[in-house]
């Protein structure tokens, strides 16, 4: 488990420069975005299937969002210390959580309290990243054969 | 049966961030010989030194004389030990003490001019255009109200912001470029820089 989350990190720094990068050519950053939730999709089928439950995925996916849900908690504490944006905290998580950027970004832009959804949202997308692969574990019975097989990649 | 080899695909995805990363530069005109005069060659410098990110405020300040801008005209903000220049953040003047900035946590949005006088430095560029011009700049960057900031935007497109691509995009729309270092981001220096906007006003320490 340890393993498999530490490869998830991995993917999440490594698909972030990726998301990043395809920026460049607006378009394909949607096109990443999208892929991005595809293979987690893909990647939490795989883990059950190699015989995790859904309490093992959904820990493996808390423990590779560990530096998300840490930049969270301590860009909140900093806010209800210190105010608004106060710390690099806010920064950091926006980086770490590029590979939805391009997502975040087709959100319309509306306000709560002055502040924008997609900085909001910022703050709840590690433990939505948690519910979704704990979701996508438990979409398909393990032994279905509707079951999307790329055996090679992970 | 000759069995394949198996590529790790973290490896073979590290390898893509490279290989676009090369591509991106390259389509940019980066080299050996220039890198280090440009934006990323600059930021590497500063990183080396420890300057990460929009700097650090002193708390001085600076008696940046508000009362000569005009719609339209480009404010600049900076602090010491920034990664990306002197100044470190910009905004466009709408009138009646309000600009339009990107920010991380309220996204292209207004803020009071009179913000610029913490930076430790400051000063207000006016594009050499007419002021029809000047104005419709402002209300391009007022219909991005509340789109998405991201520091690290490129250039192209326009679902992603930051503080200096909402000023050069709305000037490049009315055939102005602004970006004097034709880099792949669009710096507050690079605007100080252009040819084409005259310092009006600039204080602090500079």
């Amino acid at each position: 488990m340890i393993w498999t989350a530490c490869r998830l990190l991995t993917f999440n720094l490594l698909y972030a420069v990726l998301v990043w990068l395809t920026m460049y050519f607006p378009g394909l950053d949607l096109l990443a975005a999208v892929a991005f939730v595809c293979v987690l999709f893909i990647w939490s089928r795989r883990m059950v299937r190699n015989g995790m439950t859904t309490g093992k995925v959904m820990a493996t996916a808390f423990l590779a969002q560990l530096p998300g849900l840490i930049f969270s908690v301590l860009a909140l504490h900093s806010w209800w210390r210190y105010g608004p944006l106060t710390s690099y905290f806010d920064f950091a998580l926006q980086m770490w959580h590029t590979p939805f950027l391009p997502l975040l970004s087709l959100l319309p832009p509306i306000r709560i309290q002055g502040f924008p959804l997609y900085f909001l949202l910022g703050y709840v997308l590690s433990p939505l990243y948690i519910l979704l692969m704990g979701l996508f574990a438990r979409t398909l019975p393990a032994d279905s054969e509707n079951r999307v097989r790329i055996d090679r990649l992970f | 049966m000759r069995k394949g080899r198996r590529y790790d695909p973290l490896w073979l995805l590290l390898l893509l961030d490279l290989i676009l990363a090369l591509f991106i530069m390259g389509i940019n005109g980066y080299n050996w010989q220039n890198t280090s005069s440009r934006v990323i060659g600059q930021a590497i410098d500063a990183l080396a030194q420890g300057h990460l990110g929009s700097g650090i405020p002193s708390g001085r300040g600076n008696d940046l004389d508000l009362s000569v801008i005009e719609p339209g005209d480009i404010l600049l903000g900076g602090y010491d030990g920034a990664t990306y220049g002197k100044f470190t953040h910009a905004a466009i003047y709408e009138g009646e003490g309000i600009a339009w900035q990107g920010w991380l946590s309220s996204g292209v949005s207004k803020v009071r001019i009179e913000r610029f006088w913490q930076y430790d430095r400051a000063c207000i560029l006016r594009v050499n255009t007419d002021a029809e011009n000047r104005r419709q700049a402002v209300e391009m960057v007022a219909d991005w109200d509340g789109q998405l900031f991201y520091p690290l935007a490129f250039k192209p497109g326009d679902r992603v912001w930051n503080c200096t691509k909402i000023i050069w995009e709305a000037y490049r729309r009315l055939g102005l470029e602004l970006d004097s270092g034709h880099d792949l981001w669009i710096t507050p220096d690079n605007l100080y820089r252009s040819p084409l906007v005259s310092v009006i006003a600039q204080d602090g320490d500079l």
